[in-house]
């Protein structure tokens, strides 16, 4: 005996199901076109020598982790719960669809009994989340309207439909209830609520209205549908895609480029310059908003912000007239040539890589300024003057302060230290770094690492004037032929040598030699100076006696935390030294904020506010006695910037781990 | 137009560590090399020229092996032909003996223009540019700093620099020598296409020892003989102390300010329109204004 359960395609004239295949038939085509001209898009892109199908079990899991499950969307109050809303009960209620047309198809009783009312209050009661879901959405977008949610022509358009949906679809249910009072009808709890209002309208009456909305609900659901391919919904398609091919390299790292002996240009000018994968960002970017909440040139003014650089590209092929938003002088300077990308803001970045990181759908940003970078220098020759003397110097002195080899070891007179190949070879080089070797105030900070480790015993040298510049800077902005240049100087150098070890107090070089000199045959081990500090704390070859009793702020440097994830190592460090006290800032391990100087940024004359004062300020609110730091550029950034927030006050001392970890030996 | 620019691949002193005690010279393993900015300024120029008139760029060098890559950056430049007269061993030539070699090479090609940069930042001589007008017989403008040319009339106006913003104006026929000043221009930085264009020209080397060498004059009258060479007298550093006459306050306010000597005059404060009356105050007080009535 049949209890509950209900007639599909109810109320309706009987060539209705012919419609509404007809209908799907145009759906589908529509769909299909936008997705292969999608994929037309891409295949403009050039190949790219990464291998993106291995470990396919770890790309499936992150898909469903990262992608399915949300797990980075759901990082950021109020925009992770809220789209965690919509994109819940989008999937339930087009599961509810596809078991009602398994059932009409297929010709199968499903919805029936106990099923069928479990059926309804799952439908209701993600129809209540998803009009819930899209009115916070609303009014986030157009009361709330935060800075970074920028706001493009049609953006309103898939809410506006999927609200419409959710209501229209209720609105027939309660037509439905109002004209038949079926036994089921309660566990409707919405729609019943809903169908009292109809009661006193007439049957023939409820029959036209619900006839009109049936319809109406179709067609916004197909329309909805059909949208996809063609706009910001896109991300619900590509983003996972672009989730299953992420690159799996550290964070920022750039790939090699194997053919580029035989290049006469590099980098990206033209749409197809950029990679297939780099394309597949543009689509899969849904225009969140979170890189440019994080972005440290964005925060003090800059015209940039990654989601307009990904979105100018985006304009810039499809030649949509999308309108605008942002800042008013962003239509002011050069564009590059071929690209609407402005020059101004591929020389803002200071490659931190927070974009990176705080993308739900995994786009990377950083290495497509570096390509439009590349572009400007090793193409145009068009880039800001102040790099241009770094360049030279680097050519000529190999070094980018242009002190030369000859004073690569006036740092460490007085020291005793082996020079490898004068005094033979070494377990462990101790790779100084053209800050230690040159700049007065971090030289410091060499001496101090090559005392601590002589105070422990271990045997180790240094390169003397045959260590060169790593060649990070050069890369990051773009002069990726002086890169390969000092690479190729410096791996003959450790060739010769047989280096197994490396050590080296600065992430940069930490970054170039572990991640980025293995292309260019670099078989050594690369640790960081705070590494091998613990491990000689932990084996005790070195102890922490005095105690320093003050308050320690540690700023996390983006190359060795985001960049490599070194978070732990350096706070375990200062942990095991007695008497300090460790006051996290606000703005710290992955989300630590950029100092200012990467990327080559310290090299660029800054436009607006300062990063670094930006930075620092926080750490004069915060008042430790010392600000921490493992890198010489955030030294002297944090340094400057500290002198220049604190305002003639009592700031915080800016000292490297070294240092301290020497103060309490 | 056919434009030769002579180049000389400078020695760079990175420290004054490394003197030779034996012969009170630098050490060559102190030194870096490059490209000298006055000349490199000269190859922009050419390029300009050519650029507006067509015609080719040949850079000439005569140097140690090494003196390639100083003309290697030259063809990444855009220079279209590199001459380089190697001398295996370098002893420090002097002018007068590099004029004649790089007179006897610029005899066999075809000029319309002789470049040079003013003087080589390392021996600091500026005469190679000079004796090579007056081997080939032609007219010198030195420290050049603008350049107008007027191919069809074969003339030219040249600005030269006479230091201390001061500018000279000469007209002078062509073909002539050119010896230019580096604040002219901002030489171009090389794209990778460039670089490619550089590594694969082929460079013409002529070896001084069988072909310059049977010349009539190079070495056999030197002009200029180096008697010694002795280091550098250690200056004594000076070391500002403060005013004796001052207070114990002054003096140590004196020491934390760096030694920066105060301004003479006085210093105008407040808002914007007691700023203006001060200024205004100031120029009629000096009479660089005076006030209407």
């Amino acid at each position: 005996m049949k209890t509950v359960g209900r007639e599909i395609l109810w109320n309706l004239p009987h060539q209705a199901s012919g419609v509404l295949y007809s209908l799907l038939g145009v759906l589908l085509l529509l769909f299909a076109w936008g997705i292969s001209s999608r994929i037309r898009f891409y295949r403009r892109g050039r190949t790219e020598g990464e291998y993106r199908l291995d470990r396919l079990w770890g790309r499936t899991r992150d898909v469903l982790r990262i992608g399915f499950c949300q797990k980075k969307v759901l990082e950021k109050n109020p925009g992770g719960p809220i789209h965690l809303a919509i994109y819940v009960s989008f999937i339930a209620l087009f599961f509810v669809t596809c078991v009602v047309a398994v059932e009409h198809d297929l010709d199968v009783k499903l919805l029936d009994g106990d099923f069928y009312i479990a059926f309804k209050l799952f439908a209701e009661t993600f129809g209540i989340v998803l009009v819930g879901g899209v009115v916070a959405a609303l009014v986030r977008r157009c009361i709330l309207r935060p800075a970074n949610l920028n706001r493009e022509g049609g953006d309103l358009v898939p809410l506006l439909l999927l609200g419409a949906v959710a209501i229209t679809g209720f609105l027939i249910e309660a037509l439905r209830i109002a004209a038949t009072h079926p036994a089921a009808a309660p566990y409707s709890y919405a729609a019943n609520a809903v169908a009292r209002l109809f009661a006193r309208i007439p049957v023939p009456e409820l029959l036209r209205l619900h006839l009109g909305f049936w319809w109406g609900h179709l067609l916004m659901a197909f329309g909805f549908l059909a949208l996809i391919p063609y706009g910001r919904m896109l991300h619900g398609i590509a983003g996972p895609v672009n989730i299953f091919l992420r690159s799996y390299h550290p964070t920022g790292t750039l790939q090699p480029i194997p053919d580029f002996d035989a290049r006469e240009s590099i980098g990206a000018g033209t749409i197809e310059e950029f990679s297939w994968k780099q394309l597949l960002d543009l689509d899969a970017c849904a225009r969140c908003g979170r890189c440019e909440e994080v972005c440290p040139a964005h925060a003090t003014g800059k015209t940039l912000s990654p989601q307009k650089i990904i979105r100018d590209l985006r304009v810039s092929v499809s030649g949509d007239a999308y309108r605008l938003g942002g800042r008013e002088d962003e239509h002011e300077g050069a564009m590059i040539e071929g690209i609407g990308v402005r020059a101004a803001d591929v020389w803002a970045c200071t490659t931190c890589g927070h974009c990176v990181t705080s993308c739900p759908m995994m786009v990377e940003h950083i290495e497509k300024i570096v390509d439009m970078r590349r572009h400007l220098v090793l193409g145009k020759s068009d880039f800001p003057p102040e790099l241009e003397q770094m360049f030279r110097k680097l050519e000529v002195y190999s070094d980018p302060l242009g002190f030369g080899p000859a004073r690569r070891t006036e740092w460490a007179a007085g020291l005793d230290l082996k020079e490898i190949g004068r005094n033979g070879s070494v377990d462990l080089v101790y790779w100084v770094g053209c800050a230690g070797a040159y700049d007065e105030r971090y030289r410091n900070v060499a001496v101090s690492l090559a005392r601590i480790l002589k105070e422990s015993g271990t045997s180790f040298g240094i390169l003397g004037s045959r260590e060169f510049c790593c060649g990070d800077f050069a890369r990051r902005t773009g002069n990726e032929y002086l890169f390969r240049l000092l690479a190729r100087k410096n791996m003959a150098v450790l060739e010769e040598y047989g280096v197994k070890k490396i050590v080296t107090p600065c992430p940069h070089c930490y970054n170039s030699l572990r991640n980025e000199y293995p292309a260019f045959g670099g078989r050594f081990e690369v640790i960081h100076h705070s590494e091998l500090i613990l491990g000689l704390m932990e084996s005790g070859g070195i102890r922490a006696r005095n105690s320093l009793v003050k308050t320690i702020s540690y700023h996390d440097p983006c190359y060795l935390g985001r960049y490599n994830g070194i978070f732990d190592t350096p706070r375990r460090v200062l942990s095991k030294i007695p008497g300090l006290r460790l006051a996290e800032a606000g703005w710290s391990r992955e989300n630590s904020f950029c100092c200012g100087a990467g990327g080559g940024y310290l090299w660029i004359p800054e436009q607006g506010s300062r990063i670094n004062e930006r930075r620092s300020s926080e750490f004069v609110d915060l008042k430790p006695d010392i600000v921490a730091t493992a890198c010489p550029h955030c030294m002297y950034m944090l340094e400057d910037g500290m002198v220049a927030a604190g305002g003639g006050g009592m700031i915080p001392e800016s000292l490297d781990l070294a240092e301290i970890v020497l103060r309490s030996m | 137009m056919n434009i030769i620019v002579c180049v000389k691949q400078v020695s760079i002193i990175t420290t004054r560590s490394g003197i030779d005690p034996a012969t009170n010279r630098l050490l060559p393993g102190e030194l870096v090399h490059t490209l000298n900015p006055h000349d490199e300024a000269a190859v922009e120029e050419a390029l300009v020229i050519r650029e507006k008139n067509g015609g080719t760029v040949t850079v000439l060098t005569f140097g140690p092996p090494r003196a390639e890559e100083a003309l290697r950056w030259c063809l990444a430049m855009g220079a279209d032909e590199a001459i380089h007269v190697v001398e295996e061993a370098s002893p420090d030539r002097s002018p007068f003996a590099v004029s004649n070699v790089l007179a006897e090479v610029i005899r066999g090609l075809e000029y319309d223009l002789i470049m040079f940069g003013k003087l080589a930042i390392d021996a600091e001589m500026g005469q190679t540019g000079t004796f090579v007008a007056e081997w080939l017989d032609l007219p010198v403008v030195t420290s050049v700093v603008r350049v107008e040319l007027h191919p069809g009339e074969r003339r030219a106006i040249l600005h030269r620099s006479l230091g201390k913003g001061d500018r000279e104006v000469v007209e002078c026929c062509l073909p002539a020598v050119f010896t230019m000043d580096m604040q002219m221009n901002r030489p171009r930085y090389p794209t990778l296409g460039g670089r490619r264009m550089a590594e694969r020209r082929e460079i013409r080397t002529i070896c001084l020892k069988k072909e310059v060498e049977a010349l009539p004059f190079p070495e056999r009258i030197p002009a200029v003989e180096i008697l010694r060479m002795t280091p550098p007298k250690i200056r004594p550093k000076k070391i500002l102390a403060p005013d004796e006459n001052e207070s114990a306050a002054g003096r140590m306010q004196w020491i934390l300010s760096g030694g920066v000597a105060r301004k003479k005059g006085g210093c105008i404060t407040g808002d914007a329109g007691r700023l203006a009356e001060g200024i205004m105050n100031y120029l009629v007080e000096k009479n660089f204004i005076t006030r209407s009535r």
